[in-house]
């Protein structure tokens, strides 16, 4: 099943409609390029600095981002690459300034998408007789989850511990609670853009920020105590 | 100030706790994607140094990305009609021949019907079963011995005339 949305106001891409499809989802029928046949070398050149410039400047938080969502390394890598290949096939002509908002509602789309996969293989795989043992095989390296004995220092510690209880809380928020905090609060986008991500409006980005806030202040209080 | 649904919403003004839990979280999650390690980091370069090399790389147009898909239909077109002549040419020969072809076995199946038994098929007048009364008519004409070339009838007509 296809869903078919529209990016709202200043983010929208025309006549081109984006689509929870497995590529990640956005406008993956018929999209024209970019215009790259009509720009000179050297603006081709300047447009790949920025692009590059761009990527550059938030693949760690797309990643931890997807990886929060995903709570998985491999597969955030793969949301994060796919997120970047579309974006430059199909939107790097557009302005910088709508770069972010559209890179971050592919990448949401294609967590979207890996999770529903996920869902689906979990469901058939619970059917199979045997598996039990392609989950034991898929099961990470006891030794390597170990905790490491090498002395570490209190502070290091500590954050990792409120690392992992702070994963774990926003983990268990609700998509829309956890895109819009991590959106707004992690990678720093205004409503606007976070509502054009999210393809939802800018009353239910507050909304579910503020829930998302909220939810998390009541499990992870004794961590900031 | 309130949301969409009526839920009161804190005015960053007046709380200031709110901002200092964010700020906190804030700053744990940014310290996190700086302490990626440096497998990873490479694994994200590698993955932009990619898609910004797809941008460089010839770009197909619309045509482009349907031309595979036209031509698709065309191979499986000519496919199944290939299928459909050969199994249609074997099944009206010999059974032998198509049973040791596996390809085709859908299409040329014993059971397949040549173009012969489609037309009888398709023609009312051309098959008439027997009714149960006609059946001492129809032993007593197989037992009857095969008339001799000569002596056969040239046509109707004449046997009727006669």
């Amino acid at each position: 099943m296809h869903a078919f949305v529209t990016l709202p106001s200043a983010y929208s891409t025309g006549d081109v409609r984006t689509e929870s499809a497995s590529m990640g989802g956005v406008g993956t029928l018929a999209v024209s390029i970019g215009g790259l046949d009509q720009v000179s070398a050297p603006e081709a050149a300047q447009g790949g600095r920025e692009l590059d410039r761009f990527l550059a400047g938030i693949e760690r938080k797309a990643f931890r981002i997807a990886q929060i969502a995903l709570r998985n390394e491999d597969d955030a890598l793969d949301a994060v690459q796919d997120a970047m290949l579309q974006l430059v096939r199909a939107y790097s002509s557009r302005p910088a300034e709508e770069w972010k908002p559209l890179f971050y509602r592919i990448l949401e789309n294609r967590i979207r998408d890996m999770q529903r996969r996920r869902t689906v293989r979990g469901r058939v795989m619970s059917w199979l007789p045997w598996h039990a043992t392609e989950d034991d095989d898929d099961a990470q390296d006891p030794m390597a989850a170990a905790p490491s004995l090498e002395p570490q220092p209190l502070a290091r510690l500590e954050l990792n511990e409120a690392m992992g209880a702070l994963e774990g809380a926003l983990a268990r928020l609700p998509t829309r609670q956890r895109q819009a905090f991590l959106l707004r609060n992690f990678e720093g986008l205004d409503v606007a853009g976070t509502a054009a991500a999210m393809g939802c409006s800018e009353g239910s980005v507050k909304t579910h920020y503020f829930r998302a806030v909220q939810q998390l202040r009541s499990e992870l209080g004794e961590f900031w105590k | 100030m309130m949301s969409e649904d009526g839920v009161p919403l804190p005015d960053p003004a007046v709380s200031g706790a709110p901002q200092e839990f964010e700020r906190r979280v804030r700053s744990l999650l940014e310290e996190s994607a700086e302490r990626l390690d440096g497998s990873v980091r490479s694994r994200l370069t590698r993955a932009r140094y990619a898609a910004l090399e797809a941008r460089r790389s010839p770009v197909r147009g619309t045509f482009g990305a349907w031309l595979p898909v036209g031509a698709g239909a065309v191979a499986a077109s000519a496919l199944v009609a290939v299928a459909l002549i050969v199994g249609v040419h074997r099944g009206s020969t010999t059974v032998a021949r198509v049973s040791s072809v596996p390809v085709m076995a859908a299409a040329a199946a014993p059971s397949a019907p040549s173009v012969d038994d489609l037309e009888l098929i398709a023609d009312n007048d051309a098959i008439e079963l027997p009714n149960a009364d006609d059946y001492d008519f129809y032993e007593w004409a197989a037992a009857q011995p095969a008339p001799k070339s000569a002596g056969e009838p040239k046509s109707g007509g004449e046997e009727i005339g006669s």
